[in-house]
């Protein structure tokens, strides 16, 4: 085709017909959807050195390849743009804030031939450089700081965000960039850094929203990540290929799902999300909680050895001891004084002792024989509501003892008080069960009876809980006789305080399973009961052969040591209770301890299907990972796993990943990239302006350490970037949509350094960099109108205090859904799914926005405060103004313009005083105290008209 | 600025009937379509990348009906009525009422993990008695007396079918055709095909209520009426009850009205001469954004409606933030020429306690809902105005908890559930598609949600399998690659 381009080139009386013919041409050229391995994207990079005969190369090898094209073109580039121009447009495309008027005044004195890079440099050295370039890269991987779908509670990810800012400041190589937040729990030498790194396959949302079903939105999570890894990496939607082979890409289905495989063994639940952060999880490193722990534990262990001391110790036991052996009795004061008795006797009805307490029946239950009198019979659909009782927590000592018949072998819970949390004892195929829950999703204790029993016979059952959230603090008692348990699981980490009732042989109301048996003289304790008044309890109602009763008392030594130990040394009394507040200092330092939600395998693989028409549960063929055919090109490939995978995507192996990297860093400083589709590398896509620059582009990131910060900084001192944008008519027609870069584009700036920009321009803004979502201002009532409320954070806003209202944008505290409205109404993505482009569309929402949004006025109202302070003269405070907002000084008729305005508002203001004070009332946050407040009014009412005018919005 | 807007900025006073095809010619052609060689080059570029926005293509292939709409007010009644207790009358359920349901009628539809485990689905009756309506003698439930009255201006669908069955991603499939997030809504869908009529308000509203029986839950998420993929001038603007019913909508304390007028006209000649390549706020914008703070107080004011009309609508539409203000307020803002009215009415999720709570939430809609069609039909504005009276699935026949207590309820049921709709081009006194003796699926003419939408779109003269956008290499729409037109629902 060059022979063609070069022809028309030539006769320039042509040129209309040959842009016309070129892109017709190169249209049709394209490859039809059977991309295969000749398709350009992933192709292997040709690379060959930019053109070097040419003449206009003055900056860098990049205008080589920009000016072939225009030459053969025809096309005439614009030159450099001016000075002013230029540091404003690189400031703003490098940090995303404009230039102070000292920075601009440094740079138009300073002569030296590389003053320019020199500026570029002192910029990629700044901080907000890696808060510029986090933005996109949070719109990629959908970063909120809430779970999203029905509760949208918050969750704490910002340490992840605050690592990306860094990573892009510290100038981690891309390649590691990848690895690490694709595979950073799978690295063999992986740091923490690299795990918290993972969070990136973690922002998608959390489904908690009740009677869902947990597999389908698991797979949901799954789904979401192919999507977005094969968007961010590879520029190719995926999701078509979820339901059946891609529609226009060579992509099968089957495809879909092996590459969903490296995905689908994330050791998650899909209904997660009630508590902010769900599994799995990393704690982040906290030295302080951590020392405090240990100090903690120490005297824990002191306690303990204390406590082991006592209970061997001497005398006073052995007299104790003496003294029981003679009488064989026990005081009963304790035994007798539950917090709950349950004797359920046919006459009195379920009733507790002090008749306050009286059960609800639901579905057929009677009474019949008991142990002591009458007990209840349950029929397996029945249940009783013993109401709002025995509402214990994990700090809580608990004993619960009754007298049970089993006629059933599965399963059943006896008593249960337990929904999203709570405690249950259960029946559980011959054994005793029991179960304190904070989540289900891991985060709870499970103990069972090792041994099992005969259904069909009365037994004496009590479960005491020593409130240590450990399962070796539960002990099951069977026929007064602690029993060996075995423990199923031991993660209760938070409250298991739970709302609902407690209930007769059911869980809850809600839950399915009942019980079929009878149950006879419930007793509930608020405190644990020792062995020896366990079995005293049994004994006293003793329903069994009277043969074993005596011989074990009396043999048990550690029955009568934890006894005494429990019951009767007082001493004994203060270390437990000093025992049982460390415990709970303990816990407390260890349950609020700041998380980041992290990729982590499951130890047993979950098999991958492909599933038919994308249901998680018509599950068909089983597949293995892989990579799509298409993306690999001539190079197949065995990645058996995650990792494998992400250091395939960041190897010369793979030469479609370094063209999408680039190709997106081209299109940050142009507005546009070099494949126009910048969403669509696949067939459907347009091709390469500029495909040898591309390929140029993403081999220097190959070659040069996946640099971005280099390659950032090659693109900025180009002559391309630093062309003027003032598009004479001609340009426009001859390069309308500037494919040839023949000059820059004017743009608006993106919503966050619209706003941004205003706070820094006035000097409001607060440059403290990372931390918690903060709460600037919003309409009010925007979240409370539509959210779940009840028990869930992030339900209602709050505008912060302080400086937190005037922090950076990308630091805003991100409801999933309702994202914030400014920088919604500029077109920011909600962040529900992966967006790597913005549009920028113009409605009148935006114009109130910045007629109204307070943030504007009280920038505006700052700046006034600081230019009468600090320059008297009129005049030369409204050039100063111009330089502060627009970074040059204002036309004559923008001077009078705006001192027009300044008089008008100023005489109103003298008119109506009270309007003025009202003014610096509005803008109290920010310190304001003028000393003439007409004045001061006045001048806020023109900065603000300068703060929102159209240039102020717009990268030159 | 974007001659896209423009076009239909200036179509709106002339024409406010302006048919679908003529509005949207024009749609998005770029700024620099100035010359005819550029012409030249837009044609040839369109056509060879096959990037013709949906709307510009012709409606080749398809006969929209005679009669169009041109707005629509879409009253979606937030976690899920019980079509058993409200429309589909089932009066054999009574000699059923504590027998299981067939089991293999239970699962021919997934369960929620709510009742997938109970262990017994007995059957419930309605409590509520049923009586014929009108002329039509359509069956409405007690709990509906007012509907019962303009019954025949109503066409029930008593078969659409959902394939979600959790609030969120039902809801999201309802209203954007699809149960994950990131598509857009279709209020953004008919406002990208159609375009704007008012240069004063918003053309896609959204009104938001909490009824009687709302204790909490039901959340709304704002991609219900986001834009999406497409631009953010389609998204939806959530009116609210409060004192500041448009975001931004207030002034700052210190700067009133005339002090504002006065800022503005500077901010607009600062513009003067400043060009961009991509969309700029327009002088047009800036004022259409300054009388927004007169002409919305205005809308929200009750003031200039007859006492019969605030009659009309029931004791609860002065109160903001109601059901019934909130279709008081829809009539106004499609007299306005608002494209698109959303309407939220949350607190239908009923597991338990749904016959007391039922007929708390009946009460909140009832008189409104029949108002608002009663209203649009005495001022000629039926004609114009599709209404959508929906939700994202119905309710089980089954209970859940037992049966025996008085506070059971019914769970999720996505196999078959009533939407009604009125106005435009719908067919009134229709009852379409019959559900088996359980109302539990369709036994006759089912429609899928993307049926439902098709023939929304298709009451407004759009073609759903036109109605395409591309994005990420990918033409989208609001039917996925589904939907059929359901013609017997509209006279033809």
């Amino acid at each position: 085709m060059d022979h063609i381009q070069h022809f028309c080139g030539m006769c320039s009386i042509f040129r209309w017909a040959w842009v016309f013919l070129l892109y017709f041409l190169g249209q049709s050229a394209r490859p039809l959807p059977a991309q295969g391995a000749d398709w350009w994207a992933t192709a292997p990079l040709r690379y060959g050195p930019p053109p070097a005969t040419d003449p206009d190369a003055q900056y860098n090898p990049i205008d080589a390849f920009i000016n072939a094209k225009l030459r053969y073109l025809g096309i005439a580039a614009l030159p450099e743009a001016d000075r002013r121009t230029l540091i404003r447009r690189v400031t703003l495309d490098l940090t995303g804030l404009p230039p102070t008027p000292e920075e601009v005044a440094e740079f138009l004195a300073d002569t030296r031939p590389d003053a320019y890079e020199r500026l570029v440099d002192r910029l990629l050295a700044s901080p907000a450089y890696g808060e510029r370039m986090a933005t996109p890269w949070l719109d990629a991987s959908r970063y909120a700081d809430t779970n999203g779908y029905e509760q949208d509670n918050g969750r704490h990810m910002w340490p992840w965000r605050d690592w990306v800012i860094q990573a892009f400041n510290r100038g981690v190589p891309f390649d590691h960039f990848t690895i690490a937040q694709m595979a950073g729990d799978l690295l063999p030498d992986g740091t923490d850094e690299d795990r918290l790194a993972t969070g990136f396959h973690r922002n998608h949302g959390l489904n908690f929203e009740g009677g869902s079903i947990s597999e389908e939105s698991r797979w949901n999570y799954v789904h979401d990540r192919v999507h977005t890894t094969a968007m961010v990496w590879f520029a190719t939607t995926l999701s078509c290929a979820r339901c059946h082979d891609h529609k226009y890409d060579a992509i099968t289905q089957e495809e879909y799902y092996q590459f969903a495989a490296y995905f689908n063994n994330i050791d998650e639940e899909g209904y997660a999300g009630e508590n902010g952060n769900a599994d799995p999880l990393m704690k982040l490193a906290d030295p302080e909680r951590e020392h405090k722990i240990f100090q903690l534990r120490n005297g824990l262990r002191s306690i303990d050895a204390l406590l082991q001391t006592k209970s061997a110790a001497g005398n006073q036991y052995d007299r104790w001891k003496k003294e029981f052996l003679r009488t064989g009795a026990i005081s009963r004061d304790v035994i007798d004084s539950p917090a709950w008795h349950f004797a359920f006797e046919a006459d009195q009805g379920i009733r507790d002792a002090s008749g306050e307490v009286t059960g609800v029946v639901q579905g057929a239950t009677k009474f019949c024989d008991g142990v002591a009198g009458d007990a209840i019979r349950l029929d397996g659909a029945g249940r009783v509501n013993l109401g709002q009782i025995a509402a214990f927590d994990t700090n809580d000592e608990f004993t619960i003892a009754c007298f049970v018949r089993p006629e059933m072998v599965d399963f059943a819970p006896i008593v249960g008080k337990v929904y999203y949390h709570g405690y249950d004892i259960c029946w559980h195929e011959g054994r005793f069960l029991v179960h304190l829950v904070h989540r289900w999703d891991g985060h709870y204790l499970a103990v069972r009876t090792q041994e099992s029993f005969p259904a069909g016979r009365w037994m004496h059952l009590a479960v005491r809980y020593d409130g240590s959230a450990r399962a070796s603090g539960v002990a099951i008692y069977v026929d007064g006789r602690a029993v060996p348990v075995e423990i199923l699981a031991d993660s209760l980490d938070g409250s298991f305080a739970s709302e609902t009732d407690l209930f007769l042989g059911a869980r809850s109301d809600q839950t399915p399973e009942c019980f079929r048996g009878s149950i006879d003289e419930l007793r509930v304790y608020d405190r644990v009961l020792s062995g020896l008044e366990i079995l005293s309890l049994a004994e006293a109602e003793w329903p069994f052969s009277p043969g074993a009763r005596s011989s074990l008392r009396l043999q048990d030594e550690e029955l009568l040591r934890e006894h005494f130990v429990l019951r009767v040394d007082e001493a004994g009394e203060v270390l437990r209770s000093r025992r049982r507040e460390l415990l709970e200092e303990i816990r407390k330092a260890y349950n609020d301890w700041p998380t980041v939600m992290v990729l982590a395998e499951r130890e047993e693989k979950r098999p991958t299907h492909v599933l038919e028409r994308g249901r998680y549960d018509r599950p068909g063929k089983a597949v293995q990972p892989g990579v799509p055919r298409a993306w690999l090109g001539k190079n197949p490939v065995e990645l058996p796993d995650r990792l494998a995978l992400a250091q395939w995507m960041v190897s010369p192996q793979n030469p479609l990943t370094a063209r999408v990297i680039a190709h997106r860093q081209w299109e940050l400083f142009f507005g546009r990239g070099l494949v126009p589709t910048t969403d669509d590398f696949g067939s459907q896509g347009e091709p390469p302006t500029h495909p040898e620059l591309l390929d140029w582009l993403a081999w220097q990131l190959q070659c040069e350490g996946w640099d971005l910060k280099r390659l950032h900084r090659l693109i900025v001192t180009s002559a391309a970037y630093r062309r003027s944008s003032r598009a004479t008519p001609e340009l426009r027609a001859a390069d309308p949509e500037n494919r040839y870069y023949s000059r820059q584009v004017v743009r608006r700036l993106p919503a966050e350094t619209l706003r941004d920009a205003a706070l820094a321009a006035t000097g409001l803004l607060d440059r403290r960099m990372g931390g918690p979502g903060v709460h600037p201002y919003q309409p009010n009532g925007l979240w409370s109108e539509l959210s779940f409320q009840g028990e869930y954070s992030a339900q209602n806003y709050a505008v912060s205090e302080g400086g937190d209202r005037y922090r950076r944008s990308l630091y805003t505290y991100w409801k999933r859904t309702c994202p914030p409205p400014f920088l919604s109404l500029f077109d920011a993505p909600d962040r529900e799914v992966c967006q790597v482009t913005r549009r920028t569309t113009a409605t009148p929402l935006q114009a109130l926005a910045l007629m109204n949004d307070p943030t504007f006025l009280e920038a505006a109202g700052t700046l006034a405060m600081r230019l009468l302070k600090e320059v008297p003269d009129p005049k030369v405070r409204l050039r100063h103004l111009f330089e502060h907002v627009l970074n040059r000084p204002p036309a004559t008729d923008e001077e009078k313009l705006v001192g027009d305005l300044l008089d008008e508002a100023g005489s109103w203001y003298q008119s109506h005083p009270e309007e003025a004070e009202a003014l610096v009332e509005q803008c109290s946050a920010t310190g304001v105290s003028p000393p003439d407040v007409c004045s001061w009014a006045a001048w806020t009412v023109a900065i603000h008209s300068v703060l929102v005018s159209p240039e102020a919005m717009l990268r030159p | 600025m974007d001659r896209r807007t423009e076009n239909r900025i200036d179509g709106r006073q002339t024409t406010n009937r302006v048919q679908a095809a003529e509005c949207s010619s024009g749609c998005s052609r770029r700024r620099w379509l100035t010359t005819t060689v550029e012409l030249l080059w837009a044609a040839a570029v369109a056509t060879v990348t096959g990037r013709l926005d949906a709307a510009e293509r012709p409606l080749a292939g398809w006969r929209p009906p005679r009669k169009r709409a041109r707005s629509v007010i879409y009253m979606h009644q937030l976690g899920a009525p019980s079509q058993l207790d409200l429309f589909d009358y089932k009066p054999q359920l009574a000699k059923r009422h504590g027998e299981e349901l067939p089991a293999d009628l239970r699962n021919s539809q997934r369960l929620t993990a709510f009742t997938a485990e109970q262990g017994s689905w007995p059957v419930a009756a309605s409590p509520f008695r049923f009586r014929q309506h009108g002329e039509s003698g359509r069956w409405l439930s007690e709990l509906l007396p007012h509907l019962g009255r303009v019954a025949d201006q109503l066409c029930f669908v008593y078969t659409v079918q959902t394939d979600a069955i959790n609030h969120v991603t039902g809801a999201s499939l309802m209203l954007t055709g699809s149960q994950r997030p990131g598509r857009p809504a279709i209020g953004a869908w008919i406002q990208y095909g159609l375009g704007r009529m008012s240069d004063e308000l918003p053309a896609y509203v959204v009104l938001t209520s909490k009824g009687s029986a709302w204790r909490g839950g039901e959340s709304l998420q704002s991609q219900l009426w986001g834009n999406g993929f497409l631009p953010g001038e389609y998204q939806g603007v959530p009116f609210r009850s409060g004192s500041e019913p448009v975001p931004y909508l207030t002034r700052p304390r210190g700067i009133p009205a005339p002090l504002q007028r006065m800022w503005l006209s500077t901010v607009m000649q600062l513009g003067d001469g400043v060009e961009a390549d991509e969309a700029l706020l327009s002088s047009r914008q800036w004022e259409t954004a300054f009388r927004m703070q007169v002409a919305v107080p205005e809308l929200l004011s009750l003031r200039d409606e007859s006492p019969a009309t605030l009659q009309l609508y029931g004791p609860d539409v002065e109160r903001p933030g109601s059901f019934a203000f909130n279709c008081l307020m829809a009539r106004r803002l499609v007299e306005r020429g608002v494209r698109f009215v959303q309407l939220f009415h949350r607190g239908w999720d009923h597991h338990e306690r749904i016959n007391q709570d039922h007929p708390l939430q009946a009460r909140d809609v009832d008189q409104p809902s029949a108002a608002l069609v009663e209203d649009l039909r005495l001022r000629g504005l039926l004609e114009e105005t599709l209404v959508v009276w929906g939700s994202e699935f119905g309710r089980t026949v089954y209970c859940q908890g037992s049966l025996s207590s008085p506070d059971y309820g019914r769970d999720h049921h996505a196999g078959c559930f009533t939407v009604w709709l009125a106005g435009g081009p719908v067919r009134a006194g229709c009852g379409y598609g019959r559900t088996d003796d359980f109302s539990y699926q369709a036994v006759e003419n089912p429609v899928h949600v993307h049926d439902l939408n098709a023939t929304i779109l298709a009451c407004l003269g759009l073609d759903h399998e036109q109605l395409a956008y591309r994005y990420q290499g990918r033409d989208f729409r609001l039917t996925d690659t589904g939907g059929r037109v359901i013609d017997d629902l509209l006279d033809s």
